[in-house]
C-alpha cells in the first residue's frame, strides 16, 4: 500500500512537472528561449557590458527589400505617412515578412496610432516564427508601443528580455 | 381732274395726315403732362365749338385710338422687360450649366497595378495578357507609350506614364527577361537595372450620375489635333467663323427637309449640337430650333471656340452600354478601342467621328459594315481637306475597324467589385462627391484574379448543368477572394455573368452556410482545452427547445459512427458528432466566439446553429475565415486603398486594419485540422487536397446551398453555388462550390501553407484518435497538447513513454 502511494506521489510530481513545461504559449516559449540564450552569453567570462547589435535578415524578396529601405528613409525624414504607403505596398508583395510589419508598426507609432501599432507588432510576432532575431525585434517594437500606451513596466520587462536583439 | 387712283392716294394722304396729327395729339396728351396743361386751355376755348362740330363718333374713335396706342406701348415695354429677363435667365442657366458640366467629373476607380521586379512569378504569356488587358498593342519599334514587343525570352514595353499615389511615373521603355516562369531581370533603355517598377493600373469603372452618363474628361491639350480638325471637317465646316449658328446650314437643311417632306436634316453647328445635348430634347420642332439657336449664340458670346470644342468632345453621346451612357471621346476611346485617346490611329479617330451621326445606327459592334462605310467616307474627307497624307489615307482605308470584340470586353469592367467599393466609400463620401469631384480611387482588385475566378465560375456552372441535365442558367454562384494576411479583396464575383450589372450575390445573397460553420465549434473546443483526439459521440440525439419543439439532427448519409476523435468529426463533417461537441462546449460559448470573429451576433439562437442554420453572405463568411487564414487576426475585407482628389492629393488612406482574435498556437492547430479536412475528409476529391491547402465544405438543407471556404498561403477563397429561387440544386459543397475553387487554381496551382515549426505535432490514427506511427495506415499528423495521455494503437511500433507506463500502473 505504502509503495503504491509513493509511486502515485512520484507520478503526480512528474506529470505536474511536464504540465508546467507545456503551459506557456509558443510566443512565450520563444521568449524563454531568448532568455536562456541571454543567460548563456552572460556566463561567458569577458563579455562586453553592452549587447552586440544584431541585424535581422533582410526580406528575401528584392522588391520588398527596396521598399523597406525607402520606408526607412521616410521614417528617418519624419514622414511616417509616406512610410506607411511604402510598407503597405511592400506587404502586398511579401505579406509574410515580419520585418515589414515591424516597420509598419513603427510608422503607425510615429503617427500616434498606438492601437494599429500594437496590432501590427503582434502580427510581426506571429509571422516571425522560428527567426529569433525577428521575434526579438518584434517584441522590442511591442515594448515601444506599450511604453507609448503608458505600460512602462511591461515595456521595461520586454526590453530586458530581448535586449540582445536591439538593432 | 385727277385720276381715280391719284384721287384715292390723295385721300389716303389726307387720312394719314389726320392719323399722324391725332397720334401727335395723343402722344402729347399721353407723354407730356406740361403740354397737356397748355393744350388744355386751348382745348377748353374750342370746346364749345368742338362739341358742336365733333360728333360722338369721332370722339369715340379718338378714344379708341389713344387706348390702342397706350396698349401698344405698354405691351412693348412689357415684352422688352420679359425678353430681357428671359435672356438674362437663359444666359445664367446656360453659363451655369456649361461651367458645371465642364467640371463635373465622375470618380475614376483603378485596380492594383502589377508590380514588375526580378523574382516576380509571372511568365511572358501572362504578362502579355496583362498588357493586352490594359490596351497595349504589339509594336516592334515601341514608338509610343502603350506598346510592347515580345522577342524570345524577353519582352520590351513602352510603359504609359501614370500618376500613382506616391507620385508621377513618366512613360518609359523597359526590357523584361524571363526564366522558368519568373522575371529574372528588368532593365531600362540604357540597360541599367530597374529594381522595381509597375504597370499602369487598369481603370475598372467610374461613379457616373444616376442618369447614367459616364465620361472621361479630356483637357484641350489631350485632344489629338486630328480629332479636333476632323470633327470640324465632318460636323461643322464653318465652326471657326460662325457665331453659334449657320444660316447656310439651316437653309440647306430646310431645303432638304422641304424636298423630302420630312425633317430629315438638322443643319446644326457643333455649338448647336452641344446646346441640344446639354439643354434640349431630341424633338424636331421649329420652336426647339429657335431656342437652340438662341442658346448657341449665348454660348458663343460667353465662351471661346476652344472651350466649346473641348466641351463638345467631352459631352457628345457615343453609345449605350446597359444603364451606362458613353459620353465623350475620352471614354469612347476606352470603350471602343480599350486605349487612351492619344493612342488612337487615324482610322480609329475616323471611326469614332462616324459614330456621332447615329450611335445606334453606326454602332460598330452591331453594324460594322455601316460603320466601316461611313468611316471610309470620313477618311476620304480627311484626305480631301489635307488633314492626312495620301499614304496615311491608304493605310487607314486598308485597316479594319479595330474595335474590341464586344462591349465591355475592352479594358476592365467589374460591376460586382464596384459595388463593394461604392459601399465602402459611402461611409466617407457623398454620392455627389463621387459623381462630380473627379476623385481617383485606388483599389485592391487584381484583374488577373478577377478574370480567372469569373472564368472558373462560368465554365464550372455550365459543366455541372450539362452533367446533371439541369436547365442551362439555372445555377448561380458567388465568390470572394482575399489576401490571407491583409484581408484585401483581390476578386469579387457577384454572379455567373461577370460584366453585367445586377444582383450581387457575394454581398447580398444571405444563405444558410451549412457545415462551413463547424470550425467555430472546433475552435471553441480547442480553446476550452479539448484536443483533436478528444472523443465525441456520433450517435442519435434529440434536443428540445424552450418552446418545446423537438430537433433531431441527422448525418448527411443517415448513418451513425459512435465514438470518434474530433478531427474525424470535423473532416467528415459529421453532424451528430459536431452537435455533441457543440453541446460539450455550450452553444453560448460557440456563439460568443462567432461574434468575436465576425463582429456581429448570430441570428439563430438554437442548437441548429451548430450545423450552419445561419444565413450569411459570401462576404461575411470571408470575414469569418479571414481569422483562420491570417493566423488569428480579424480583418474586415476591404476594397479601397486610397482616395485622391483630382490634383493628386490624398483625401483618405485606408490602411490595413487588423485585430488579433485567436492565439497563434490555437489557430495554427485549427488550420492543421482544416488541412486534414482537405487531405482526408470532404475535400479529398480536390486535386490540390494534399498540396498544403486548408478548407471546409458546406451544404445546407435539401442541397439548396453549396459552400466552400478555403485558403492556401496567400489567398482565401469563399465560393457559394445555389439557385436564386432557393430551390434544391442537388449539389453538396464538394460537388458544387469546391469544383469551382478547383478550377480557379487549375492554371496557377496553389501556394502551399507554410507552417511555423511546432513541437507538439503527433501522429494519430484518423479513425480512432489513438497514437500511431507513420508506418501505420490512415495516420494524420496534428498538434496534440498532451500526447503522453493518448492511447496507443497496437502493432504500430509506438512504445509507451515512462509517464504512460506509470499512469497505467496507477490506473490499475
Amino acid at each position: 500500500m505504502n509503495i503504491k502511494l509513493c509511486i502515485s506521489l512520484l507520478s503526480i510530481i512528474f506529470i505536474g512537472g511536464c504540465a508546467g513545461n507545456q503551459g506557456p504559449s509558443a510566443s512565450d516559449s520563444r521568449a524563454s528561449s531568448g532568455q536562456s540564450r541571454t543567460a548563456k552569453n552572460s556566463n561567458k567570462p569577458a563579455a562586453p557590458p553592452q549587447p552586440a547589435k544584431i541585424k535581422p535578415a533582410p526580406p528575401k524578396n528584392s522588391a520588398a527589400k527596396i521598399l523597406l529601405a525607402q520606408a526607412d528613409t521616410a521614417l528617418t525624414q519624419q514622414s511616417p505617412a509616406q512610410a506607411i504607403v511604402l510598407l503597405e505596398r511592400a506587404i502586398r508583395i511579401d505579406p509574410r515578412e515580419a520585418l515589414l510589419w515591424i516597420r509598419l508598426s513603427r510608422a503607425h507609432l510615429a503617427q500616434g496610432h498606438t492601437q494599429a501599432a500594437s496590432q501590427h507588432a503582434r502580427k510581426a510576432i506571429a509571422l516571425a516564427g522560428s527567426d529569433a532575431v525577428k521575434t526579438g525585434q518584434a517584441w522590442l517594437q511591442m515594448a515601444d508601443v506599450l511604453e507609448a500606451q503608458g505600460e512602462r513596466q511591461q515595456a521595461a520587462s520586454l526590453r530586458r528580455r530581448y535586449a540582445r536583439y536591439a538593432g | 381732274m385727277l385720276h381715280p387712283s391719284a384721287q384715292s392716294r390723295q385721300d389716303g394722304h389726307k387720312v394719314n395726315r389726320k392719323i399722324i396729327s391725332k397720334l401727335q395729339d395723343s402722344y402729347l396728351v399721353t407723354k407730356t403732362p406740361a403740354s397737356r396743361k397748355a393744350k388744355g386751355s386751348g382745348r377748353r376755348k374750342n370746346s364749345k365749338s368742338s362739341k358742336k362740330t365733333d360728333s360722338w363718333f369721332k370722339r369715340l374713335g379718338k378714344w379708341i385710338l389713344r387706348a390702342l396706342l397706350k396698349l401698344m406701348l405698354w405691351t412693348t415695354l412689357f415684352a422688352t422687360l420679359v425678353g430681357l429677363g428671359f435672356g438674362y435667365y437663359l444666359d445664367r442657366t446656360i453659363t451655369k450649366t456649361f461651367e458645371g458640366r465642364r467640371w463635373s467629373v465622375p470618380a475614376q476607380v483603378f485596380a492594383q497595378p502589377l508590380e514588375i521586379y526580378a523574382g516576380q512569378r509571372i511568365n511572358k504569356a501572362q504578362l502579355v495578357e496583362e498588357l493586352g488587358r490594359l490596351g497595349y498593342r504589339s509594336d516592334a519599334n515601341l514608338t509610343a507609350p502603350g506598346s510592347y514587343n515580345s522577342n524570345g525570352a524577353t519582352l520590351s514595353t513602352h510603359l504609359r506614364g501614370f500618376d500613382f499615389m506616391e507620385g508621377s511615373r513618366p512613360s518609359q521603355r523597359v526590357k523584361i527577361s524571363f526564366q522558368n516562369g519568373v522575371i529574372n531581370r528588368v532593365q531600362a533603355k540604357d540597360n541599367s537595372e530597374i529594381p522595381l517598377i509597375r504597370l499602369d493600373p487598369a481603370t475598372i469603372g467610374s461613379f457616373f450620375p444616376s442618369h447614367g452618363e459616364d465620361r472621361l474628361i479630356l483637357t484641350p491639350e489631350q485632344v489629338p489635333p486630328l480629332l479636333a480638325e476632323g470633327l470640324k471637317a465632318i460636323e461643322d465646316r464653318n465652326f471657326d467663323d460662325h457665331r453659334g449658328f449657320s444660316i447656310t446650314g439651316i437653309l440647306r437643311a430646310a431645303w432638304v427637309n422641304a424636298r423630302s417632306g420630312t425633317r430629315a436634316q438638322g443643319g446644326s453647328t457643333l455649338t448647336q449640337q452641344l446646346v441640344k445635348s446639354y439643354f434640349l430634347t431630341n424633338e424636331r420642332t421649329y420652336e426647339r430650333k429657335l431656342r437652340e439657336v438662341a442658346m448657341a449664340i449665348i454660348l458663343e458670346l460667353r465662351f471661346s471656340k476652344e472651350d466649346l470644342l473641348t466641351a463638345y468632345i467631352n459631352e457628345i453621346f457615343l453609345g449605350q452600354n446597359g444603364a451606362r451612357a458613353i459620353h465623350g471621346f475620352g471614354l469612347g476611346s476606352q470603350f471602343y478601342f480599350n486605349k487612351p485617346i492619344n493612342e488612337l490611329a487615324v482610322h480609329e479617330i475616323a471611326t469614332m467621328i462616324s459614330i456621332i451621326r447615329g450611335p445606334s445606327y453606326y454602332n460598330p459592334f452591331r453594324h460594322p459594315e455601316r460603320a466601316l462605310a461611313r468611316r471610309n467616307r470620313i477618311l476620304d474627307t480627311f484626305l480631301a481637306d489635307g488633314l492626312i497624307s495620301n499614304p496615311r489615307h491608304q493605310d487607314a482605308i486598308g485597316s479594319p475597324l479595330g474595335v474590341v470584340s464586344s462591349p465591355n470586353s475592352g479594358g476592365a469592367y467589374y460591376p460586382a467589385f464596384m459595388d463593394i467599393v461604392r459601399a465602402e466609400l459611402s461611409e466617407r463620401y457623398s454620392a455627389s462627391d463621387l459623381r462630380s469631384q473627379g476623385l481617383r480611387i485606388f483599389t485592391t482588385l487584381k484583374p488577373r484574379e478577377q478574370e480567372n475566378a469569373q472564368k472558373a465560375v462560368t465554365s464550372t456552372l455550365q459543366m455541372i448543368e450539362k452533367e446533371r441535365k439541369l436547365a442551362q442558367g439555372s445555377l448561380q454562384a458567388a465568390s470572394v477572394i482575399t489576401d490571407t494576411q491583409t484581408g484585401e479583396i483581390l476578386a469579387l464575383i457577384g454572379g455567373r455573368k461577370g460584366r453585367v450589372d445586377g444582383f450581387n450575390r457575394a454581398l447580398n445573397a444571405s444563405r444558410s452556410v451549412g457545415s462551413v460553420i463547424k470550425p467555430v465549434i472546433v475552435l471553441t473546443a480547442l480553446e476550452a482545452g479539448l484536443d483533436w483526439s478528444t472523443l465525441v459521440n456520433d450517435t442519435p440525439i434529440t434536443m428540445t427547445s424552450d418552446s418545446g419543439e423537438l430537433w433531431t439532427p441527422r448525418n448527411y448519409d443517415g448513418k451513425t459512427r459512435g465514438e470518434l476523435p474530433m478531427i474525424r468529426a470535423l473532416a467528415m463533417s459529421l453532424n451528430l458528432a459536431m452537435v455533441d461537441l457543440g453541446n460539450t462546449v455550450s452553444l453560448g460559448e460557440v456563439q460568443r466566439r462567432f461574434t468575436d470573429l465576425t463582429g456581429y451576433a448570430p441570428k439563430n439562437r438554437y442548437p441548429s446553429f451548430f450545423l450552419g442554420a445561419e444565413s450569411m453572405s459570401p462576404l461575411q463568411l470571408t470575414e469569418l475565415y479571414g481569422n483562420f487564414a491570417s493566423g488569428g487576426f480579424h480583418t474586415t475585407p476591404k476594397a479601397v486603398i486610397a482616395v485622391l482628389n483630382e490634383r493628386g492629393q490624398a483625401l483618405s488612406h485606408h490602411p490595413f486594419d487588423l485585430t488579433q482574435s485567436i492565439r497563434p498556437e490555437t489557430v495554427a492547430s485549427l488550420n492543421r485540422g482544416l488541412e486534414i479536412v482537405m487531405s482526408h475528409g470532404t475535400g479529398r476529391s480536390s486535386p490540390f487536397a494534399k498540396q498544403g491547402v486548408a478548407g471546409k465544405t458546406g451544404t445546407s438543407n435539401d442541397n439548396r446551398d453549396s459552400w466552400y471556404a478555403g485558403f492556401d498561403n496567400s489567398k482565401l477563397s469563399v465560393v457559394w453555388v445555389g439557385r436564386d429561387d432557393n430551390k434544391s440544386t442537388g449539389l453538396t459543397g464538394t460537388s458544387g462550390a469546391l469544383r469551382i475553387w478547383n478550377n480557379m487554381h487549375v492554371s496557377s496551382g496553389v501556394d502551399p501553407i507554410v507552417h511555423n515549426p511546432a513541437d507538439n505535432l503527433v501522429e494519430i490514427e484518423f479513425a480512432t484518435g489513438r497514437r500511431a506511427a507513420k508506418s501505420c495506415a490512415d495516420v494524420v499528423v496534428i498538434p496534440i497538447r498532451r500526447p503522453d495521455t493518448l492511447p496507443i494503437k497496437p502493432g504500430c511500433g509506438v512504445r509507451k513513454t515512462f509517464g504512460q507506463r506509470l499512469r497505467s500502473i496507477f490506473n490499475n
